[in-house]
């Protein structure tokens, strides 16, 4: 059974403080600390590209590991700020500049803060379905590339990471119990226009705060669980003012919903699995649930067991 | 429908918003210091939900005081 094997991550060292901001934005300290609970925001380095922070998560991988790029059977890429125009794919670049084999599967997956997830699902099916050993799924989406820093609504939240998990049949983890939802009409809500991130706060909050405890709700009954089963819940990192509202509406423990977003910000797809990095070997973190949510409008969840 | 002061007062703090909600005047403007653009988007959606009602965004400017959401939710 394919599942996850180890994770390793790149968040870039250089910071934007939100705090000198603050006259820019017309925001106070209690804002950024208590609402969206964003201090400063990771930023790459101007030319460094989406691939040169993949090869950064996958010598973090290699240095935990010990793992050569040629063991590897597949090389996937979640993102949706590639190298270039996108053209060619992204985790191409990625397997030339790690030195993967000519036989591996590679190919970049298009999503964004709900990426982790549905990539978990298709990249484990996929080396499942065709008798994979080891393979490696990136996220790395960075919004420095298209955020507009006179726009208080993106350049306050989103950070630069890039995580990579490898997946095997020797797993810590198994992932399971996958749930998935779309609500295309409100596409505009998050989109690139220009140059630029455009976000419609209300709508991305009003789609987030009403799906996301709905699915998870679903996710538990599907897995014949309740919350109390769950030791943890890692939520997609979007704000903290949204992750503190959809966990009063699930009336969660504010123990089993931990959070990393003041140092870096929201990192879109690698928000989940810089969070479950840290808790591959906390033996007592048994199951699970993960949800995450954000451009599409899109969501997922899934539950991870422990083997 | 009819919407008391009460009722507004009750959303805002369902809203966790912070401050003496009880002591907010029917005309006082709650964006001076009482609420930001956070704020607002919850107390839309728990109006929303409360009343089975859609605020579209072009009218959210209107509800900038408790006097202002009750006349606006009695027409709904």
């Amino acid at each position: 059974m394919i599942g996850i094997e180890q994770i390793a991550s790149y968040v870039p060292s250089q910071r934007d403080s939100n705090f000198e901001k603050k006259q820019q934005f017309g925001i106070d300290d209690d804002f950024i600390k208590k609402k969206i609970g964003v201090h400063t925001v990771s930023r790459k380095l101007a030319n460094e590209e989406t691939s040169d922070m993949c090869v950064r998560a996958f010598e973090s991988l290699r240095d935990k590991s010990g793992i050569s790029a040629d063991e590897m059977d597949c090389i996937v890429v979640c993102t949706q700020n590639p190298d270039g125009y996108g053209l060619p794919h992204t985790s191409a670049i990625v397997q030339s500049k790690i030195g993967g084999r000519e036989d591996c599967a590679v190919f970049d997956i298009s999503l964004g803060c709900s990426g982790y997830i549905y990539s978990l699902c298709i990249v484990q099916s996929f080396m499942a379905a065709n008798g994979m050993s080891k393979g490696v799924l990136f996220t790395a989406d960075p919004y420095s590339k298209i955020i507009d820093p006179d726009d208080k609504n993106t350049s306050l939240l989103f950070g630069d990471a890039a995580t990579i998990t490898l997946l095997g049949n020797n797993p810590i983890f198994m992932a399971g119990h996958f749930a998935f939802g779309t609500r295309g009409s409100e596409y505009a809500a998050i989109q690139r226009v220009g140059d630029h991130l455009k976000m419609n706060g209300r709508a991305v909050f009003n789609f987030s705060a009403t799906m996301v405890p709905q699915q998870i709700k679903q996710v538990l009954k599907m897995s014949n669980n309740n919350i109390e089963d769950i030791d943890l819940f890692l939520l997609h990192q979007a704000s903290k003012y949204l992750l503190d509202i959809i966990q009063q509406r699930l009336l969660l423990n504010s123990k089993k919903v931990p959070t990393n977003l003041a140092t870096q910000g929201n990192t879109i797809s690698s928000s989940i699995p810089l969070l479950l990095e840290g808790y591959l070997t906390k033996d007592n973190c048994k199951k699970i649930l993960i949800s995450g949510f954000g451009v599409g409008l899109s969501l997922a969840s899934a539950i991870l067991e422990r083997t | 429908m009819e919407v008391s002061k009460s009722d507004i007062i009750q959303i805002i703090k369902d809203a966790g918003i912070v401050g003496d909600i009880d002591a907010i005047e029917n005309d006082t403007l709650l964006w001076d210091g009482y609420l930001d653009s956070l704020d607002m988007a919850n107390m839309l959606l728990i109006m929303e939900e409360k009343y089975s009602i859609k605020i579209p965004d072009e009218d959210v400017d209107k509800l900038e005081s408790i006097n202002a959401i009750a006349e606006y939710l009695s027409i709904q």
